[in-house]
């Protein structure tokens, strides 16, 4: 009968002012939820997974009381701490120990408690040295790294945690990890968050599904992911020849084999050419091109960037053409994505092109006759090794 | 045997479309560490990358109370019945706790967008924190004036307790006007770029400066329609022991800037949820 969380028809439209095509300002209607009903149980760790702008994260701010709803009802049973980001209105000017009880009051937490676990936290967090210090003389690391810490040593029943993961180091998201795996052990409610579908896999037990504003599930986390796959997959032939994003098209973007004839058959060690041409205009220096590499759930399996090719992209005004020649393509047998995108030299997002093609690398023939292990076995990187094994004597 | 009994089941929190008026203000109480940690926020970022820090809430003050002096008693000749230092900085001390109350609560919600759209608190926080540093400086302020009417031996009569709570009410009105400014500023930015002119404008229609019989008939209307015109007079009288131009309106600058609280709290509240939504 009890339950953590529940919402009954759920949902949230909200006004955007946009301009028709005689240039008059409309204001059009736009549901970003509907009707989501949806329970989670206490002690549970709940991801919920979507496409960007399926409606997670209008969820989760109504669950932590940011927006209110159009329509329907939730409730809450017990204490809520809602981190939607790190370090929630930490100020350069401060220092380290005042914005610890800063953020700490904007999460939710008495001055008592947060003093009462402040060695903790700055424990957790590996910046005592510099806790005096004002956070502008921080790294960005060590920013997010405090931020974490106050986040990780909240009490609550119900943790609501929105891709806080996607910050900081490898290092320190191993130890964002293990907290939140820590907290999974414990009595805690949590709903998750996240892109990371390998962190939800490992965290979740149910996971439920948003996409284009409709929730489906909670279901078991395998079958989530499967669903979700199959939504963020390119659909079958929809890759057209002409694709806009960010004010640029991008036109005869093409995969070709290893000198550049046509792409019959791609091997584990092959080469891949692709090409293509970006039309419009650029105006900001030193644009980088990336080519991304997606498999299952793994969102990055490989970048090859413009800027590692060691070539500088001009600021343009009509166009570029462009030809990557990736080199042996050492990666293990699967279906792979490509995504394109073209970033700032700051990494400030220009445009982005996504599911343009799927290429299917297959086992050369050298290893074909081996056994490869299960496919969420194989990892994604093939490394050619020889081995010399000798059973001791 | 009888099960022992379950802990207690914790509050469950109901989320609609519109929150109660009630949860509204108990959520005022529950939230109250957001308001002093964001009143910290905003102290602290003021005046540590100023060199003179809190030394600037001296020195405003005294540099007011100079050039006033020198231009309406030195230059026009303003007649005051106590020493014109001590009338002039009797009146800056409510007009200017309205004066910074405004115009730093106005943007403070609009400035504090990247907090509003991450955590909840009841968004009027955004606008009573900003009321901090005047505070701050009202305080410097009346040590000022009490070095002053010490300086100039005027007596200060029993009445002067009755401007405790006339200034608590131009704090009210203060945070009551800055809250319906704030919520028209998250969406019209022009209106903190009208304010400086306003408050400007207001000190001089105000009789702030100058005691109200300067005032001409027509100037005497508008300064009655002015609730700050009456909470000035009746902090200064009080505190001086003056007559005030009217005790009826003193009573009404008070009963207006307690409506005008509750008014302008109410008015952010129905507001800001749309105003989060267009952040």
């Amino acid at each position: 009968m009890d339950f953590a969380v529940r919402t009954e028809g759920l949902s949230k439209s909200f006004r955007i002012r946009r301009a028709d095509a005689g240039g008059r300002l409309r204001t059009v209607e736009k549901a970003a939820l509907r009707d989501v009903d949806l329970r989670v149980e206490p002690g549970e760790v709940l991801g919920l997974i979507g496409r960007n702008g399926a409606g997670k994260s209008t969820l989760l701010r109504i669950l932590s009381r940011i927006t209110a709803p159009t329509r329907g009802r939730a409730w809450i049973r017990g204490r809520v701490a809602a981190l939607l980001e790190v370090g929630t209105g930490m100020h350069p000017d401060m220092t380290g120990r005042e914005n610890v009880f800063l953020n700490g009051a904007l999460l939710g937490m008495g001055t008592a408690e947060i003093r009462r676990k402040f060695d903790e936290i700055v424990d957790f967090s590996g910046v005592e040295e510099y806790i005096d210090t004002p956070l502008k003389h921080y790294s960005s690391g060590m920013r997010v790294r405090l931020g974490f810490a106050v986040a990780a040593c909240l009490t609550a029943d119900i943790l609501i945690v929105d891709e806080v993961l996607a910050v900081g180091d490898a290092a320190f998201q191993a130890k964002c990890l293990g907290t939140m795996s820590r907290l999974a052990g414990s009595e805690r409610t949590v709903l998750f968050v996240s892109h990371n579908l390998d962190a939800v896999r490992s965290l979740c037990g149910r996971t439920a599904v948003l996409e284009a504003g409709v929730l489906e599930g909670p279901m078991p986390t395998g079958e989530a992911l499967d669903r979700y796959l199959e939504l963020a997959g390119p659909r079958a032939e929809a890759a057209p020849a002409v694709r806009e994003s960010g004010g640029l098209r991008l036109e005869g973007f093409e995969l070709r084999g290893g000198e550049g004839g046509p792409l019959r058959r791609l091997e584990s060690g092959g080469r891949l050419v692709v090409l293509g041409s970006i039309l419009g205009s650029v105006v900001e220096p030193a644009p980088v091109l990336i080519l991304r590499f997606s498999a299952g759930w793994s969102d990055r399996v490989a970048v090859v960037t413009s800027r590692l090719g060691g070539v500088a992209l001009p600021a343009f005004g009509k166009g570029i053409d462009f030809r990557i020649d990736c080199g042996p393509l050492w990666l293990m047998p699967r279906t792979y994505d490509l995504h394109l995108a073209l970033r700032g030299s700051r990494g400030r997002s220009i445009a982005d092109w996504e599911h343009l093609g799927r290429i299917e690398v297959a086992a050369p023939p050298s290893i074909a006759a081996l056994t490869l292990p299960p496919e969420d076995r194989r990892g994604y990187v093939h490394v050619p090794a020889s081995w010399t094994v000798e059973e001791r004597r | 045997m009888e099960p022992l009994d379950p802990p207690p089941a914790p509050a469950v929190l109901e989320i609609g479309p519109r929150p109660s008026l009630r949860s509204w203000l108990s959520d005022l109480w529950e939230y109250r560490a957001v308001l002093s940690a964001l009143a910290r926020r905003d102290l602290r970022s003021r005046y540590r990358k100023a060199v003179l820090g809190v030394g600037w809430a001296v020195l405003q003050p005294l540099v007011q109370v100079g050039v006033f002096t020198l231009i309406f008693r030195g230059v026009a000749r303003v007649d005051t019945p106590v020493p014109y230092p001590v009338f002039v900085l009797a009146s800056l001390l409510p007009f200017n706790l309205f004066q910074q109350i405004v115009s730093q609560g106005t943007p403070s919600f609009a400035n504090l967008h990247a907090v509003v759209s991450k955590v909840y608190f009841p968004r009027v926080f955004t606008v009573m924190a900003a009321s901090a540093s005047p505070l701050v400086n009202g305080a410097v302020t009346a040590g000022i004036l009490a070095g002053l009417l010490a300086g100039f031996r005027v007596a200060v009569p029993a009445s002067a307790l009755l401007a405790i709570p006339l200034l608590l009410c131009m704090v009210l009105l203060s945070v009551g006007a800055a809250a319906m400014l704030a919520a028209l500023n998250a969406r019209f930015r022009d209106v903190q770029h009208v304010l400086p002119v306003a408050l400007q404008v207001l000190l001089y229609v105000s009789p702030v400066l100058y005691p109200m019989d300067r005032l001409p008939e027509a100037g005497r209307m508008l300064a009655s329609v002015n609730p700050v015109t009456g909470l000035v007079d009746g902090f200064r009288s009080c505190l001086l022991g003056t007559e005030p131009h009217s005790w009826g309106l003193v009573g009404a600058g008070a009963a207006l800037s307690i409506a005008l609280f509750a008014a302008g709290l109410l008015v952010f509240d129905r507001t800001q949820a749309a105003l989060v939504d267009e952040m």
